[in-house]
């Protein structure tokens, strides 16, 4: 008798209690995307567990499905849209959060708190921003040949971001909430641009052809001052942030030479921040270290000669240091500190940085110094560009 | 003289990891973030040092006439009334801290895994499995210890490798930057919510414990293995998250469990990796039901320990579930600043007081 009594809660704890859903019960949310809309937020779902995912075979098929619903804040206008579909939300897999540029601009910490307190969401979700008067629905609605969802998609044009171009950042909602919450620091927020007509590419109609109607790619960072947008850096200057905010590890640099150019690809970059202070004020130091290898060579510069490689090298550091230099005049320009200095000020002296009344004041003008080595260890399969073999050998 | 089968020196010290552990989720994990703040991470080190202090008081206590359990000490010392007062006093405080522990444990379950179920529904089968636990005897609780031990380290050690990579030591500076007040403090806490429950093992006499030459080290030997856990606990969470975002959630260590990803497929696993928690809390409450249990035997003679048992472990479900604390703000700050008082009075000052009687008496 106490043996059953013991048996029967344990067959009740496996129900999963009052909380328990069946499987096709719920729509597995990927993606959410926020807009405005006449001063409300329109906040739009992509269920990747649709019934034509389920069933459908044919390949190109649209699988999943967008719903929205618009309301005052976030929580409101999730429910506009619970009304409307037959099954429940569920946000446990949500892979990626865009948000317009209005939606930025009137600042994020407004719609964050239901998703940082919500228990179901990981908080590891990647958070990325629209750029100019696109709508971040319409991301969501982008069909690719090479994945199955097209939140899928996003989330991996933003992991594999850290690539030679790196002028984005995988950004999750989590790391935005920890540098908004933190002293003596800006967040920023990688973007994502629709190349193409976007009706264009949420139909199946668009994997049909080899040529694509439609796509979404990555661009510039998008600076924030208190959740609030404030500008894009450019391409260039997104590189020289990821550089000194050490988020890349590789990158393509691209310097002249008499006739053509010369393409360094580094990796194994990693950047090096350090707070000095002289004379009570503080100076930063960053050090930027990277490997380099000759990717493409097209003047006759003679490989050969070892002063021809430091040459190089000097170049791509010139390059690098310009890179940088142009990151840190946009976060200047727009006063906030996105590098996070102040609160390496605020690590290593608090109560100098308590001083302060406004850290992005002070911020604009920080004596910044910066250091970059780059070693260049290999030119790839060919000893000698082609166009020096044939002028030397 | 209340009759117990005895136990091995090493099941003594398990029950003493469960005992530290308890209290860590959701207790000492605020204390160490909202008192100590940056510098939490030197609480448990502080605490484990502070602690020596009630585990010297514990061990003597433990040591004194080895065949008596501590209601009987009490007898002994002062007298059968005052012995039987000391004994009520002591009762009902364990009683008000197991509500409070078992409201910390519904509260974890129903905000983190079954927000859409009623709490009252998650004490009731909590509190069958306890029911039946404390009908049985002390073995039993030792043998469910044992194995819940190795399953808990298993799933402490695949915690602890897996977030290996996520911690930041950046994010423990500026170091002492309010100077040693706080996490003194806070420290002071960890050995409230920590050190002082052990004191309520001593219902098992010294005499009940087989090969009980060796009981005294392998104390010292898991009080210091389960606060270096406590202590990789509260730095991962500070490394990881920062103590700006540390602060901001219910349950730090819960959410720090979703950055394990080991070996890029073995992902969203906290809810099992959690059940460790849940392990210590559960073993922590029939402890002190245990402890209650035998209490209320050696108070009153009665036959019917059982069902007195049974029926406070119903009442303790109800009244945790839905009266104990209005909401959790008000939950959060009287464990915060107010219960390590009350734990310090009846579970330090007392055993103190009784510690200074053994020393009179002896002399006298």
């Amino acid at each position: 008798m106490k043996k059953l009594l013991l048996i029967i809660p344990i067959l009740l704890i496996f129900t999963g209690c009052a909380d328990y859903k069946e499987l096709n019960n719920i729509a597995i949310v990927t993606g959410i995307a926020v807009d405005m809309e006449d001063d409300k937020y329109k906040v739009s779902i992509l269920i990747s567990n649709s019934k034509k995912a389920q069933e459908s075979s044919k390949e190109g098929d649209a699988g999943t499905i967008v719903y929205d619903g618009t309301g005052k804040n976030f929580s409101m206008a999730l429910k506009k849209i619970d009304n409307r579909i037959p099954k429940k939300i569920y946000l446990g897999h949500l892979a990626v959060i865009i948000v317009s540029e209005d939606v930025a601009k009137k600042g994020l910490a407004d719609i964050s708190d239901y998703l940082f307190r919500s228990p179901e969401t990981t908080k590891r979700s990647y958070l990325i921003m629209t750029r100019n008067d696109e709508k971040a629905s319409d991301v969501l609605k982008i069909l690719s040949p090479l994945e199955s969802f097209p939140s899928q998609n996003v989330k991996l044009n933003i992991e594999n971001a850290n690539n030679a171009s790196s002028i984005s950042d995988d950004m999750t909602y989590s790391d935005f909430m920890e540098t908004y919450l933190r002293k003596g620091a800006e967040p920023y927020l990688p973007t994502i641009k629709i190349y193409g007509k976007e009706d264009k590419g949420s139909t199946s109609k668009a994997l049909e052809s080899t040529e694509l109607k439609a796509f979404v790619g990555l661009k510039g960072l998008a600076l924030f001052k208190n959740s609030k947008f404030l500008d894009y850096a450019t391409d260039d200057e997104s590189r020289g942030i990821n550089i000194a905010t050490d988020n890349t590890t590789e990158m393509i640099v691209e310097t002249t030479c008499d006739d053509g150019y010369i393409i360094t690809a580094l990796s194994g970059l990693e950047t090096k921040t350090k707070i000095k202070f002289v004379g009570n004020e503080p100076i930063v130091n960053i050090n930027v270290k990277a490997d380099g290898n000759i990717q493409e060579i097209t003047c006759d510069t003679d490989l050969k000669k070892q002063e021809n490689i430091q040459m190089i090298e000097e170049k791509t550091e010139k390059k690098v240091k310009k890179l940088v230099n142009q990151g840190i005049e946009v976060a200047k320009e727009n006063e906030t500190d996105i590098f996070g200095y102040g609160n390496l000020v605020y690590k290593k002296n608090p109560k100098y940085f308590k001083e302060i009344d406004d850290w992005n004041k002070k911020f604009i003008t920080l004596d910044i110094n910066i250091d970059i080595d780059v070693n260049i260890k290999t030119m790839g399969a060919t000893k000698q560009s082609l166009k020096a073999a044939k002028k030397y050998d | 003289m209340i009759k117990l089968n005895k136990i091995t020196c090493f099941e003594y010290g398990i029950l003493i990891y469960f005992l530290i552990r308890s209290m860590s989720l959701g207790i000492s994990m605020n204390s160490y973030i909202h008192i100590g703040g940056v510098d939490g991470y030197l609480s448990p080190i502080i605490g484990t040092i502070i602690g020596f202090i009630p585990l010297y008081i514990f061990l003597k206590l433990l040591n004194y006439r080895p065949d008596l359990n501590i209601f009987e000490k009490f007898d002994s010392l002062f007298g059968k009334k005052i012995g039987k007062i000391i004994n009520i006093i002591v009762v009902g405080t364990i009683i008000f801290l197991t509500c409070i522990i078992f409201w910390n444990l519904l509260n974890f379950i129903s905000s983190q895994y079954l927000f859409r179920t009623s709490t009252l529904y998650v004490a009731i089968i909590f509190g069958i499995c306890f029911i039946y636990t404390c009908t049985k005897s002390l073995n039993t609780l030792v043998r469910t210890s044992n194995i819940l031990f190795y399953i808990s380290i298993i799933i402490f050690l695949i915690c602890a490798l897996g977030l290996i990579g996520s911690s930041k030591l950046t994010n423990l500076l500026p170091f002492l930057e309010h100077g040693i007040k706080n996490p003194l403090l806070s420290g002071l806490a960890h050995v409230a919510y920590s050190i002082l429950p052990l004191n309520i093992l001593l219902f098992i006499p010294k005499k009940d414990v087989k090969n009980n030459k060796n009981l005294t080290k392998t104390i010292i030997f898991f009080y210091i293995f389960t606060n270096i856990g406590k202590f990789i606990v509260i730095f991962y969470v500070l490394s990881t998250f920062g103590i700006d975002l540390a602060s901001m959630y219910e349950f730090p260590d819960f959410v720090l469990l979703r950055r394990i990803a080991t070996t890029g497929f073995f992902q969203r696993f906290e809810s099992i990796l959690a059940t460790q928690w849940i392990f210590d809390l559960f073993m922590m409450l029939s402890i002190c039901f245990h402890f209650i249990k035998y209490s209320f035997k050696h108070i009153t003679n009665c036959k019917y320990d059982n069902l007195f048992i049974s029926v406070l472990i119903i009442i303790v479900c109800f009244i945790s579930s839905n009266y104990l604390f209005q909401n959790n703000t008000v939950g959060d700050n009287f464990i915060l600043y107010k219960l390590p008082f009350v734990m310090m009075v009846i579970l330090f000052i007392l055993p103190l007081l009784v510690f200074i009687r053994t020393k009179y008496k002896k002399t006298t």
